[in-house]
């Protein structure tokens, strides 16, 4: 595998907690790498430590013990202020419980990283009703959050992490307070987002039927990782072929 | 992010929380209020005091008069010192003639004005020391000419009438209650027409008399000022040269040699400003002589003054305080209830320095809300206050010598409208900072670990 492709390279990762008297191993020894234009799964049971990595890999938590790359940079050495151009620049983020600010309209919270980067109200809220259009929620884009349900709501999400256009983007459990249909479509919009726009998704589950979506699935167990497999038939393949 | 977006994110924050944010805009405007009302009351309560000193006389004049003759003389050499003093504007010599003055006037002298005050002195620096004219003008006014006070012409008797029906009594047509004359009728004499005779020394026909005489012919007719003199209501203000002339030729007459027509009986002072009277007379005193001023009045007015306000100040200020705290808890409150989004906004690569400016906006937007409420609202209730009492309130010792009743108890400068608006958003920015960095330390990881 050339240098070029592993946009992110995890190297001698670990990561110990201090609960009281005891410490907590959350990732022990953990090395991988992740290439461009993957959809990764990190798969496991509570408690197995995937969360944890993906927090790190995110730059929200500091390892105890090794190193963390992302696109060449070591991301658990950077300040609050590179980290947060870093993630205006390259990383997306889509979150489990949606977290839409609730006093802004989905066009709004579309716009918002946007709005970080400083880019004016009209270009942000016309990129935004593009991917709004895009997750078909174009006659929502004026609602608040409030007033919509909780697959909409994850929509919005997912057009707000892709509104960057970042190279990856993290997803912690983006379906684990939706039904299986609702499921169904969010995951066909995450992955088709990903082909088309070649990023990298590296998401968080517990529920195998979503390893379903992804051409990787790391499985880790108690801070280890136990599989790594790369897939070739996965349900968005699948339905590309469908679709030929 | 740009500051429009932080502006409209902050005040879109506000708007989500209306009850709260009103309660804690509710606390500023209380706080300004009472910091801006007690300046207010501070700041009539020195009007007043200014105004009464301003009646009682000139706030920046200084009489000086000899302390020892020994020492220091009030002559040519003492004023050419005084006018080398700094900041002494004007210094005017008078001579206050001490023999006795009387006036003749009329067909074969018939009327005379007897023991009258007369002052000799610097007809254009007369003009500058204050006098004001009530007939005739400055400009007109020739060299040689005198000053009349008002009611010199009432101070002449008919020497052809009997004692006690000799004189127009102008007192008898004096209305206490209006301050004004009603149908004065016309005095003896027109001072402005008729040449006049000025006689020093002893009534002229008598035994033995000595005395120097005069032609004089009144220029002028002064308004009567009780600041400044009774030669202003029956007296004469004459050159100083002429009366310096008449007093020496007196004094050959009468063989008294010790009486010295050099020396004045007193030197007024105009200083610039009122600032510098105190510098000015301490120079004075230093050159041996007794100074008066309105300082020694002013002086421990003005402390008491500052003491009052200062006391008023400080109850202001701790409702500011109060105020401040409630800035400072209601965005504690915002913070622990916004922890999950500001952990957002970090994860969606927020700069620190952003959610720092925006919740510092929100405390100051806060701080501006109550600051331009509470100064209308202080506006409101000072119209009232002034409405309602009267400047007695607050007891000024000297309030009896003024009309108290066209001082205001409470007065609101411009300055102090700008300075309480700006002080409250000082105030919200400062009670913000505080939270503002509780908010920036949040962890990304808090958007996620709160569910």
């Amino acid at each position: 595998m050339d240098q070029e492709n592993a946009i992110i390279q995890v190297k001698d990762l670990r990561k110990v907690y201090q609960m009281g008297e005891e410490k907590v191993v959350a990732l022990n020894r953990i090395n991988l790498e992740i290439h461009a234009g993957e959809i990764c799964c990190i798969f496991g049971t509570s408690g197995s430590g995937k969360s944890t990595f993906l927090n790190m890999l995110a730059g929200m938590e500091k390892p105890t013990y090794g190193s963390i790359r992302i696109l060449g940079r070591e991301i658990s050495s950077m300040t609050e202020q590179e980290l947060a151009v870093f993630r205006q620049n390259y990383l997306g983020y889509i979150f489990q419980s949606y977290n839409l600010l609730p006093g802004s309209t989905a066009v709004e919270n579309v716009a918002i990283p946007l709005m970080f980067k400083g880019i004016s109200k009209k270009q942000r809220e016309k990129a935004a009703r593009y991917l709004l259009h895009r997750v078909g929620l174009d006659h929502r884009a004026d609602h608040y959050p409030g007033q919509m349900s909780g697959g909409q709501q994850q929509r919005v999400g997912i057009a707000r992490a892709f509104v960057t256009r970042p190279r990856i983007i993290f997803a912690d459990e983006p379906i684990g307070n939706l039904d299986t249909k609702t499921t169904q479509e969010v995951m066909e919009v995450i992955t088709q987002f990903a082909r088309e726009f070649h990023q990298t998704i590296i998401l968080v589950s517990h529920d195998p039927e979503m390893a379903e979506y992804a051409d990787r699935i790391i499985h880790m167990v108690d801070g280890n990782v136990l599989e790594d497999t790369v897939r070739k038939d996965t349900k968005a393949i699948q339905k590309e072929k469908q679709a030929c | 992010m740009k500051l429009q977006d932080i502006i409209k994110q902050g005040v879109k924050n506000l708007l989500r929380h209306r009850g709260r944010t009103m309660l804690t805009v509710l606390g500023v405007i209380v706080g300004c209020c009472s910091v801006v009302i007690m300046i207010s009351i501070g700041i009539g309560m020195r009007i007043s005091s200014e105004a009464t000193l301003a009646q009682m006389g000139d706030l920046n004049k200084i009489e000086v008069y000899v302390k020892d003759k020994e020492i220091a003389k009030l002559d040519d050499q003492a004023v050419a010192r005084i006018r080398a003093i700094e900041h002494a504007d004007v210094v005017i010599p008078k001579i206050r003639a001490e023999v006795p003055a009387r006036l003749l006037a009329g067909a074969g002298n018939r009327y005379t004005a007897e023991y009258i005050t007369l002052i000799g002195e610097d007809l254009d620096l007369a003009r500058q020391e204050g006098y004001e004219l009530a007939e005739g003008d400055w400009e007109s006014l020739k060299k040689g000419e005198a000053l009349a006070g008002q009611y010199l012409a009432y101070a002449f008797a008919d020497t052809k009438r009997p004692e006690g029906h000799n004189r127009v009594d102008r007192y008898e047509y004096y209305d206490w209650q209006t301050d004004s004359y009603e149908n004065l009728p016309d005095s003896y004499v027109n001072l402005l027409t008729e040449p006049m005779t000025l006689v020093i020394g002893d009534e002229p026909g008598t035994q033995d008399a000595r005395y120097v005489t005069k032609s004089l012919k009144v220029g002028a007719v002064m308004k009567e000022d009780y600041n400044r003199g009774y030669e202003t209501s029956e007296g004469l203000l004459v050159d100083a040269d002429v009366l310096k002339a008449l007093l020496s030729d007196y004094n050959k007459l009468s063989g008294n040699r010790k009486a010295s027509e050099t020396e004045y009986s007193e030197i007024i002072v105009k200083v610039d400003h009122i600032s510098d009277v105190e510098s000015v007379e301490k120079e004075i005193r230093k050159l041996g002589f007794t100074t008066f001023s309105m300082d020694s009045i002013r002086k421990p007015m003005e402390q008491d003054m500052q003491q009052k306000q200062m006391l008023l100040g400080c109850v202001g200020a701790v409702s500011l305080f109060v105020a401040a705290l409630g800035i400072a808890n209601t965005m504690i409150m915002a913070i622990s209830e916004r922890v999950r989004e500001i952990g957002v906004m970090k994860s969606l690569g927020c700069f620190l320095r952003d959610i720092r400016k925006l919740f510092l906006l929100e405390a100051g937007c806060i701080g501006l809300l109550g600051g331009v409420i509470g100064i209308g609202l202080s506006y409101g209730i000072s119209t009232i206050m002034n409405a309602a009492g009267t400047g007695t309130m607050f007891g000024n010792e000297y309030d009896y010598l003024i009309d108290s009743s066209t001082m205001n108890i409470s007065v609101i400068p411009w300055w102090l409208a700008v300075f309480a608006v700006l002080f409250s958003i000082l105030v919200g920015v400062v009670a913000g900072l505080y939270p503002a960095e509780k908010a920036v330390r949040i962890p990304a990881l808090d958007a996620i670990r709160h569910e």
